[in-house]
């Protein structure tokens, strides 16, 4: 049965419809092998590995050719007899002689011979000569490592009963002991064991039986020879370390000849760390910088996490079936794995509202222990597909752009919600009440340490340390840490006013316009700008099933008195107006005044004054509580600023002074929201809450609506996917327009200026 | 789940060769369980527990290592902050005996001055594989300066006497010492000795190891 379907496999692989560019499209979307799957493994899996990872099968010339096994054929003929004799120079003693039960591959079940060696040195070639040539000591130090990797082999992958097997392991440790051995550089590591596993099972379970099964045919009984299991996975390991075997580089190189001799000043960085540091503070800073800059703030070192993601390639961090999913993209993409730091990247993005509202210890927890998948909603796209298309685009352009894209696209496929959530309360006894009043305001506060200044954050942590030491405690303790942490404080004050200036930029939310410069006009969109429209056109027709709803309610009214026959009007003009957007395919600019009709429009804006105007009083308080707390500091040495400048994540928050602190003054706006067109309203991140950072008067342009103070009072970003799925369900105020449509579509047109009333349907006096 | 009210924050480090019992005493130590079958450590593991120590909430961050990094590679990253650390070998092998005076000097190059350090010899339970006494074990104790535990993560022995110990030594060393008097503060002048309620004792903000 099993044979049946790896030749369904192979059929469907090399004799199927595919192209071989189609094939990799496929395997990066984990359509492959629909069917063929049991709980040991997929069937075909192995024969696609070594179409992508053996030399010979991808040339890169010519046009879309039909995969063809015999390249990986012909290159799997030389190796196996090159494992044969590594295998036999290896694992013999220096007498010549092998262990018991030796048996060499391709060779029925007989023990080679033993072979002669030089007998005259017998000095010199003895288990017990203390010659320092003395070949037993090689031979015993290999017997060590072979005992090393034994001890890993036994532990690996303890709840799968196959790694259990006697004859697997025997033939894991080899492989890895041969690997090390001729890579004496690098030797073996922990984690190596874990990758050819994986390796060996898939090949395993492809693998036929060449002599019982005579029907088979000859490609497929040549690609899968059960006899050269052991060997194929050698060779196909050997090319997956040619990619990742730099992540376990753990010693320098010796110098190139001819170089000059290493400096002593420039001490060894290990690439791993290397390779981590790259993936997060080049490319998660240019894609997320909200979330680099809260695990910059926790302390997080990126060779804490990445060491184990990027050495095991994720085995540990999603189950083996899924991470196995991750893998056929990753060999399918690029035999380099290039794209590994850009799955980090992505799964990173994917946790990222665990991240943001954790402190230190929580962030460790959830990047060593990664959370569980969640469901996807679409069941075309597994979660595995989801990560490796996300990290494809973080590979090919890693900006902000794209990574405002995949948040989205979390949220619109795994319902993941784009706004951070609360952090977790710092005291248990909190009330129900002042949580819920905290959420309100949450959305604006939730990096408080960028936008606080520092009399906040000292105010902040004095009175939490107050709370957990008492106030005479706290000072001594903190001029103490002043003294230990003064050489560094300079440092710190310049890095932390530098890198101030990146996490601005996590406010730009949806700026499409410079996406669009950027790009020619020969290239088409990208998935994910298309994913971004989707989710504004839902907002779109939220907020016209809101209009419509509100002229159906005016048309059902009677018309007794002029009043009333002028709202008919309007809502005629209305429903006028809503046809009109709807035929244009909902581009274009929103004009909410025709939208609504004049008197709807201005009892809405009267009442978002009116919300704007408590806002500001709120945001009067806010800064006289800041001043309040800056003055309560100055009792405290100057130091204290830096000393808390220094770590200002690690100080758990009260909650009360951090919301007041976070209620914004104007001019926290980031600048970069105003600079694209001074009528367009600020632009803020998708967490950020509206109520809280409303226009002044002083900034009310009445000929524009979209500066409109109502404009700003309004809900900006796609609220939470729940809300965003119901559509039409909601009240009309609840489903006031965000502004996403005007950033999305301001190039095509001017807003609308107010057109004479015309009466389409002839009801009009 | 608001995370426990708690006072100090301890960084403790295990380490050792492969294969001795670090994540099993480390999963002992912190859900009270023990498997036989355990995967091997890769880079670093981590788990918290929340201890009470003379009336003090004492929150005892324990970093896992993986015996086979012993290199520079990225130890800096996982010895910074440590306050305390558990040297831990297998009473069955004496290689990993052997090999606690290369990790104490590991120690010593890579750790704070002063870090708090006990001996532990895991697997006391296996009677009939022994082959480190508990004499050998207080020997190397007593002359790298140590106090010493022979545990037993699988029949849960000394393991909570093993992190108490230490995270009492610590709180002796650093908290209960009124700042002023400690003579080692002022002239380390690093940040060995601060613990910060609320505060990772790993280094913020660095942005290269």
């Amino acid at each position: 049965m099993r044979l049946e379907t790896s030749r369904a496999a192979f059929e469907n692989i090399f004799h199927g419809i595919y192209t071989l560019p189609k094939i990799k499209e496929a395997a990066m979307s984990g359509r492959l092998f629909r069917g063929g799957q049991d709980q040991h493994g997929t069937a075909g899996r192995s024969m696609a590995w070594k179409l992508f990872l053996l030399p010979g099968s991808n040339t890169p010339l010519g046009s879309p050719q039909q995969p063809s096994p015999s390249p990986s054929i012909e290159y799997l003929r030389q190796e196996r007899p090159r494992y044969v004799q590594v295998l036999k120079e290896k694992m013999r003693a220096p007498d010549g002689s092998y262990e018991e039960g030796f048996v060499l591959p391709g060779h029925g079940s007989t023990s080679p011979e033993p072979s002669s060696t030089n007998a005259q040195d017998w000095d010199r070639n003895n288990p017990l000569s203390l010659d320092d040539e003395n070949p037993w000591r090689e031979w015993f130090t290999a017997n060590e490592l072979r005992k090393t990797i034994r001890q890993d082999v036994e532990r690996t992958f303890p709840d799968l009963s196959y790694f259990r097997d006697p004859d697997v392991q025997q033939n894991l440790t080899t492989i890895l002991f041969l690997h090390s051995i001729t890579n004496p550089r690098i030797g073996y590591r922990q984690g190596m064991h874990e990758l050819l596993a994986c390796l060996y099972q898939a090949i395993d379970f492809d693998s036929v039986d060449v002599e019982s099964s005579s029907a088979l045919s000859t490609e497929l009984s040549e690609l899968c020879d059960r006899a050269w299991v052991a060997a194929d996975a050698w060779t196909l390991f050997g090319k997956v370390m040619k990619g990742v075997g730099e992540w376990y580089e753990w010693q320098e190189p010796p110098p190139a000849p001819g170089a000059p001799p290493p400096t002593a000043n420039v001490p060894f960085v290990a690439p791993i760390v290397t390779a981590c540091n790259h993936m997060h503070n080049t490319i998660l800073r240019e894609v997320d910088p909200r979330l680099w800059q809260s695990m910059q703030a926790a302390g997080i070192e990126p060779q804490i996490y990445g060491i184990r993601w990027l050495r095991l390639l994720f085995t540990r961090e999603f189950s083996l079936e899924d991470a196995m999913l991750i893998w056929d993209g990753l060999f399918a993409y690029d035999p380099s794995f290039q794209l590994s730091k850009s799955i980090c990247v992505a799964m990173l993005i994917r946790i990222r509202n665990k991240i943001i509202p954790s402190d230190y210890s929580t962030q460790l927890t959830y990047l060593l222990r990664y959370p569980a998948p969640p469901i996807s909603l679409d069941v075309d796209m597994h979660h595995t597909s989801l990560l490796l298309r996300q990290a494809i685009a973080i590979h090919t352009s890693p900006t902000t752009l794209v990574g405002q894209s995949i948040v989205y696209e979390n949220r619109n496929v795994l319902d993941i919600p784009v706004d951070i959530p609360d952090p977790p309360p710092p005291m248990p006894r909190r009330t129900r009440a002042s949580a819920e009043a905290g959420r309100s305001k949450q959305a604006a506060s939730t990096s408080p340490r960028r936008e606080m200044g520092l009399p906040e954050l000292i105010a902040r942590g004095l009175i939490d340390r107050g709370e957990t030491l008492g106030i005479n405690k706290t000072l001594s303790n903190t001029i103490l840490e002043i003294r230990r942490n003064l050489p560094d404080l300079t440092q710190t004050l310049n890095r932390s006013s530098s890198s101030s200036t990146p996490s601005e930029f996590t406010s730009i939310s949806l700026v499409e316009g410079k996406k669009s410069e950027e790009r020619p006009p020969w290239e088409p969109r990208s998935r994910f700008e298309v994913e971004k429209e989707v989710a504004d056109l839902r907002l779109l027709l939220k907020q016209l099933s809101g209009a419509v709803g509100n002229a159906i309610d005016v048309l059902l009214q009677n018309d007794e008195d002029s009043a009333i026959h002028n709202k008919k009007r309007e809502a005629l003009e209305c429903l006028d107006y809503v046809r009109e957007v709807l035929g244009r395919g909902g581009t274009g600019e929103i004009d909410e005044e025709r939208l609504y009709g004049e008197t709807e429009y201005q009892k809405r804006r009267e009442a978002a004054r009116e919300k704007e105007e408590r806002a500001k009083a709120e945001a009067m308080a806010a800064a006289k509580a800041k001043e309040e707390a800056a003055a309560k500091l100055r009792v405290t040495s100057p130091q204290a600023v830096a000393s808390f400048a220094r770590a200002p994540s690690a100080i758990a928050p009260s909650r009360e002074h951090r919301h007041r602190a976070a209620l914004p003054p104007r001019d926290r706006h980031p600048p970069i929201a105003l600079t694209r067109t001074p009528m367009t309203p600020p632009i803020l991140s998708p967490h950020a809450n509206p109520r809280v950072s409303p226009a002044p008067p002083w900034e009310h342009t009445p000929s524009n609506f979209s500066s409109s103070p109502l404009a700003d009072s309004l809900p900006r970003l796609p609220p939470a996917s729940t809300s965003t799925r119901s559509i039409g369900k909601s009240s009309p105020a609840s489903s006031y327009p965000p502004h996403s449509h005007h950033q999305m579509y301001s190039n095509t047109e001017e807003p609308h200026k107010r057109s004479p009333p015309h009466d389409p349907l002839g009801v009009l006096p | 789940m608001p995370p426990p009210h708690y006072d100090f924050l301890i960084k403790l480090l295990l380490i050792g060769d492969s294969g001795v019992g670090k994540s099993c005493l480390l999963l002992r130590f912190c859900d009270d369980a023990w498997t036989p079958s355990f995967i091997t450590t890769i880079g670093i593991d981590f788990k918290i527990r929340t201890i009470e120590l003379d009336g003090k909430r004492i929150k005892l961050q324990i970093w896992d290592t993986a015996g086979q990094e012993r290199f520079r590679t990225i130890t800096t990253a996982y010895y910074r902050g440590a306050m305390g650390i558990l040297l831990v070998y297998d009473v069955t092998d004496e290689r990993s005996f052997n090999n606690i005076r290369t990790w104490h000097a590991n120690i010593e190059q890579h750790a704070s001055e002063g870090v708090n350090k006990i001996l532990i010899g895991n697997k006391s339970d296996w009677i009939e594989k022994k082959a480190v006494t508990e004499e050998q074990g207080r020997e190397l104790a007593n002359e790298l300066g140590i106090k010493f535990l022979e545990t037993s993560a699988r029949v849960n022995e000394n393991v909570e006497d093993a992190f108490f110990t230490l995270a009492r030594d610590i709180k002796t060393r650093l908290i209960d010492s009124q700042p002023e008097s400690t003579g080692q503060s002022s002239t380390g002048g690093g940040n060995d000795g601060a613990i910060r309620p609320g505060q990772t004792p790993a280094a913020p903000q660095s942005s290269c190891c």
